[in-house]
C-alpha cells in the first residue's frame, strides 16, 4: 500500500510539471512559452534560463522553458515560426539561423520571424597549447602558409559555425590547415590542445575557458570586434591586422505577424534582463559576451550574417538551396 | 579546501535524505525482478534536470549502490536476481534461506555489499586523481581503442552465445550510425526526418528495452509467484562470519575495483569472476552452490566495489563503464560538466562531494540492508496488475520528458517491442546499449585520428598498445579457460 502511495505521488508530481494553463488577453496576460532548440543543459539552454529567470520579473508573466532539441534548433525554428503570432510562444536562436537555410537542412530563415533582441555573441577564437611555437596569430598564418595542410586545427563538424571561422581565416590569408572534426562540437578541441594531439583549435572563449584559467593554452586570435570582457589579456585577430570576424550570436525570436507593441514589450523585458546584475555575472563567469540589440539592430546583423555564410558555404562547397 | 567544503555540502539535511531516499529507492528498484538500476536511473534522471547537479548526481549515485545491492534480497529470497549483478548472490543465497537462514543470508550479504563500497570508494579517491592526470594523453587514437576494448568486453560476456552477443553490438552499432554523420555532413538514415537528425538518443532506447520490453514479457509470461511466508531467522551474524567476510574482502574487492573500472564490464561480470575466484581458491568448491556464506560474500562484495571502480573512467576520461555510468554522464552533462580531466580543475568540491557523497552511500546500505530484511519479502509481494501499468506509465513519461518530444516516447515503444524479441532470442539488451554507445565513440575517434595524422597512431601509441594487449587477453581469456575446462573434463 505504501509503495502504490509512493508511486501515485510520483506520477502526480510528473503531471503536474506538464500542465500548461490557457487563458487569452491583453498582452502578457498568461505565461510565455519559450522554446529553446537545444538539449536541457547546453550552451543554449543555460544562458536562456538565466535569461528568461530575470526576464520574466519584467514581463509580469512567467516564462515557460520548453527544450524541444533536434536538429541543431532546426526542429525548434519551424515550430516557432509556425505557433501563432500572439508574443506568447517564442524562442532563441543561434548562428544556425543562417546556415540551416543555405545547407538545405530547413527552408526558412530570420525573415520568417519578427527578431526581439540579440543578447549575446560568442565569437570565435584560435587557441594553441601554453609552450606552443606561434608567439602571435601573425607567426602562426605565416608558418601555416610555408607548410601548407600540416598544422592541425581541431574545429567541428563541417557546416558549423565553429569550422566556418576557421575556414574564413583560411579564405582571407590564403592559408591551408589540417583540419579535425570533433564529433561533439567544439568542445573536444581545448583538450586536444592541452594534451598536444593537435597544434592548435578552433573555439570560442566560453569552451577555451576552464583550461585557459588553468594556463594548459593560450589564445592566438579573438575573431570579435572588440576584446572579450571576461578575457581582456586576449587579443582580437583585428588589432593584429587581421580583418577576421566570426559571431555565433544568439536572438529571441516571435513568429512573424507578432504585433509591434508585443515585441516591443518582450524586447524591453529581456533587454532589462540581459543588462541584469545576475546575467552580466553568469555571462561573465562563463566568459560569454552579451549583447542588446534591438529589431533594427539585429535585422541589418543578420542581413549582413546571411551574406557572410552564404558566401563562405559556397566557397567551401556546402551550399544547398533548401527545398 | 574542497574536502572541506564537500564534507559541508553532503552533511545537510537535505543531501543525506536524498543519498538515503536515493539507495533506498535503489534497493527497492533492484529487489524487483524486472526493474534494473539502469532503469531506475533513466527513470529518475529527467528528475534530476531541475536539481543542482551536485544534489541530483548524489540521488542518482545512491540509487546506483541501492539498486546493485538490492537484488540481493529477491535472489536470496524467491531465487530470481532482482537486478544482474545478483545472479551470482542466488546460486548460495536462495539455498541458504532454504535452510531458514534468510535473515543470515541477507546480513551477509549487507555487510559484503557495504565494506566492498567502501573499498571502491577508496579506490576511486586514491586511483582518480592519479588517472586524471593521466588522462590528458587520452586523444582520438587511445580513445579508438578504448572503443574497441570496451566493445570486445561486452562481446566476452553476451550471456551463453557469442554470436548473439555480436549481434546485439552490431545491431547497437548499427542504430547509432542513424543521425548526420559530423565529417562529412552527410545524413545517414534519417529519411528526411530532422527529429533523426541528431540521431537516436539512447535514453528512450534504454527505457524501452529494459523497461518496457519487461513489462510486456511479465504480461504474457506471467507465473504465479507465491507470496513469501517463511520466517527470516538468524538477523546477527556469528563471531566466524565476519572471519568469512574479512578473509573475502581483499580479493573480492580487488576483482570489482578493476573489473568496474574496465568499460563495459560492471558488477555483473565483477561478482561472476569473483564467485569463480572465491570457488576456485577454496579448499572445498564443492561446497559452492549448496548455500555457503563466502559465494555470498565474493559475490556482493565484488558486484558494489565495482560502484567505486565504474566512476573511474566516467569521471577521468568521461567513458561510461556501465549503463547506470551512462546515465550519470546524460546526468552531469545536462549541467553543462563534461566529465574528464577538466573536471577535476574546474570542480573540485563538486568531486570530493561525489567521494563523500559515495561513501555515505555505503553506509545507508548498512542501515537499509539490516533494518528492513524482515520486511523485505513483502515488497516483492506487491501485486503485478497494479505495478505493470505503473511502470508502463513511467517509461511513456521519462522517455517524454527527456526532449518533450513524442517522437522519444515512438523510439522508446519500438525498442520495447523489438526488446521483448530480441530477448526471447537470447540477444541481451546491454549488448544493444554498448553498441549504441561504444559505437560512435569508435566511428568518430578512428576517423578523427585518420584527419590529424593516419592510422599509425592506433597501433604506435604506448597507451593503445597496452589496450590492445588487454583486449587480446579479454577475448582469449574465456577460450583458455575453456579449454582448460574441457582438458579437465577428459582427464
Amino acid at each position: 500500500m505504501k509503495l502504490k502511495a509512493i508511486f501515485l505521488a510520483a506520477i502526480l508530481c510528473l503531471v503536474g510539471v506538464f500542465a500548461v494553463p490557457a487563458v487569452a488577453g491583453e498582452f502578457p496576460e498568461r505565461p510565455v512559452t519559450y522554446i529553446i532548440g537545444w538539449a536541457t543543459g547546453g550552451g543554449s539552454d543555460l544562458v536562456s534560463r538565466v535569461l528568461c529567470a530575470e526576464a520574466e520579473k519584467h514581463l509580469g508573466q512567467p516564462i515557460v522553458i520548453v527544450n524541444k532539441p533536434g536538429g541543431s534548433g532546426a526542429k525548434a525554428y519551424v515550430e516557432i515560426s509556425q505557433a501563432k503570432p500572439d508574443g506568447y510562444t517564442i524562442g532563441n536562436t543561434t548562428g544556425t539561423i543562417s546556415t540551416h537555410k543555405f545547407m538545405g537542412v530547413i527552408p526558412i530563415g530570420h525573415e520568417a520571424f519578427e527578431v526581439v533582441i540579440t543578447f549575446n555573441s560568442d565569437p570565435g577564437g584560435l587557441w594553441v597549447k601554453k609552450d606552443a611555437p606561434w608567439k602571435d596569430l601573425k607567426e602562426f598564418v605565416e608558418d601555416a602558409r610555408k607548410r601548407p595542410g600540416e598544422i592541425t586545427v581541431a574545429a567541428s563538424n563541417p557546416g558549423s559555425i565553429t569550422r566556418l571561422g576557421l575556414q574564413l581565416l583560411e579564405l582571407k590569408e590564403n592559408v591551408k590547415f589540417k583540419i579535425a572534426s570533433q564529433s561533439g562540437g567544439e568542445s573536444a578541441g581545448p583538450s586536444l590542445v592541452a594534451g598536444g594531439h593537435v597544434d592548435a583549435c578552433q573555439a570560442a572563449p566560453v569552451t577555451a575557458k576552464s583550461l585557459y584559467d588553468a594556463g594548459e593554452i593560450r589564445p592566438l586570435g579573438i575573431m570579435s570586434e572588440t576584446r572579450v570582457e571576461a578575457f581582456p589579456d586576449a587579443p582580437t585577430c583585428m588589432e593584429q591586422g587581421y580583418d577576421v570576424v566570426m559571431h555565433n550570436a544568439r536572438q529571441v525570436l516571435a513568429p512573424k505577424g507578432t504585433p509591434k507593441e508585443v515585441v516591443d514589450k518582450l524586447y524591453a523585458a529581456f533587454k532589462a534582463a540581459a543588462e541584469s546584475e545576475t546575467f552580466k555575472k553568469f555571462m561573465n563567469e562563463s566568459g560569454s559576451m552579451i549583447l542588446t540589440w534591438n529589431r533594427e539592430e539585429s535585422t541589418e546583423f543578420l542581413t549582413k550574417q546571411d551574406a557572410q555564410f552564404k558566401e563562405l558555404l559556397q566557397q567551401v562547397g556546402l551550399y544547398k538551396e533548401a527545398k | 579546501m574542497s574536502l572541506l567544503a564537500a564534507l559541508q555540502a553532503v552533511f545537510t539535511f537535505k543531501m543525506i535524505a536524498l543519498i538515503f531516499g536515493g539507495s533506498a529507492l535503489g534497493i527497492i528498484v533492484g529487489a524487483l525482478p524486472g526493474l534494473s538500476a539502469t532503469m531506475g536511473m533513466a527513470l529518475m534522471l529527467p528528475i534530476t534536470f531541475y536539481m543542482p547537479p551536485s544534489e541530483g548526481i548524489l540521488m542518482l549515485l545512491g540509487l546506483y549502490t541501492g539498486a546493485v545491492f538490492g537484488g540481493a534480497y529477491s535472489a536470496i529470497l524467491l531465487n530470481i536476481p532482482g537486478a544482474p549483478p545478483s545472479v551470482m548472490t542466488s546460486l548460495d543465497g536462495y539455498p541458504m534461506a532454504q535452510k531458514g537462514e534468510a535473515g543470515r543470508a541477507i546480513s551477509l550479504a549487507t555487510v559484503g555489499s557495504t565494506l566492498g563500497g567502501i573499498a571502491g570508494v577508496i579506490a576511486l579517491i586514491i586511483i582518480a586523481p592519479i588517472l586524471a592526470k593521466f588522462a590528458l594523453r587520452f586523444g582520438p587514437a587511445e580513445y579508438t581503442v578504448l572503443a574497441v576494448f570496451g566493445l570486445s568486453a561486452i562481446v566476452a560476456v553476451s550471456g551463453k552465445s557469442l554470436a548473439k552477443g555480436f549481434a546485439g553490438v552490431t545491431l547497437g552499432v548499427l542504430l547509432s550510425t542513424v543521425g548526420m554523420d559530423n565529417f562529412t555532413n552527410v545524413s545517414r538514415f534519417t529519411f528526411g526526418s530532422i527529429e533523426l537528425m541528431s540521431g537516436i538518443n539512447f535514453i528512450p532506447v534504454v527505457i524501452g528495452l529494459f523497461g518496457l520490453a519487461e513489462v510486456i514479457s511479465q504480461i504474457l509470461e506471467s507465473t504465479k509467484e507465491g507470496i513469501i511466508t517463511k520466517a527470516i531467522n538468524r538477523l546477527l551474524l556469528s563471531a566466524g562470519d565476519f572471519r568469512l567476510i574479512l578473509k573475502g574482502l581483499i580479493p573480492a574487492s580487488l576483482i570489482g575495483i578493476v573489473i568496474g573500472v574496465l568499460p563495459g564490464a560492471g558488477g555483473t561480470i565483477a561478482s561472476i569472476i569473483s564467485y569463480n575466484h572465491a570457488m576456485q581458491s577454496s579448499k572445498e568448491p564443492e561446497k559452492f552452490g549448496t548455500g555457503t556464506p563466502e559465494g555470498i560474500i565474493a559475490a556482493e562484495t565484488a558486484n558494489n566495489a565495482s560502484v567505486g571502480g565504474a566512476m573511474v573512467p566516467l569521471l577521468t576520461l568521461g567513458v561510461p563503464g556501465s549503463s547506470p555510468a551512462a546515465i550519470l554522464l546524460g546526468a552531469l552533462l545536462i549541467h553543462n560538466l563534461r566529465p574528464g580531466p577538466m573536471l577535476f580543475t574546474t570542480q573540485p568540491v563538486l568531486i570530493s562531494t561525489i567521494f563523500v557523497g559515495l561513501l555515505v552511500a555505503q553506509f545507508s546500505l548498512l542501515l537499509w540492508g539490516l533494518g528492513t530484511a524482515r520486511i523485505a519479502p513483502w515488497i516483492l509481494a506487491v501485486r503485478k496488475e497494479v505495478m505493470l501499468p505503473v511502470i508502463a506509465v513511467l517509461c511513456v513519461i521519462g522517455a517524454f520528458a527527456l526532449k518533450n518530444s513524442f517522437f522519444d516516447v515512438g523510439i522508446m515503444l519500438v525498442s520495447g517491442i523489438a526488446g521483448f524479441f530480441l530477448n526471447k532470442l537470447g540477444i541481451k539488451p546491454g549488448t544493444i546499449i554498448l553498441g549504441l554507445i561504444l559505437g560512435p565513440m569508435f566511428e568518430n575517434n578512428l576517423r578523427s585520428t585518420i584527419e590529424i595524422s593516419g592510422i599509425a597512431p592506433v597501433f604506435t601509441s604506448p597507451i593503445c598498445v597496452v589496450l590492445w594487449v588487454l583486449t587480446a587477453a579479454m577475448i582469449l581469456y574465456p577460450i583458455c579457460r575453456m579449454l582448460r575446462l574441457k582438458k579437465c573434463e577428459s582427464e
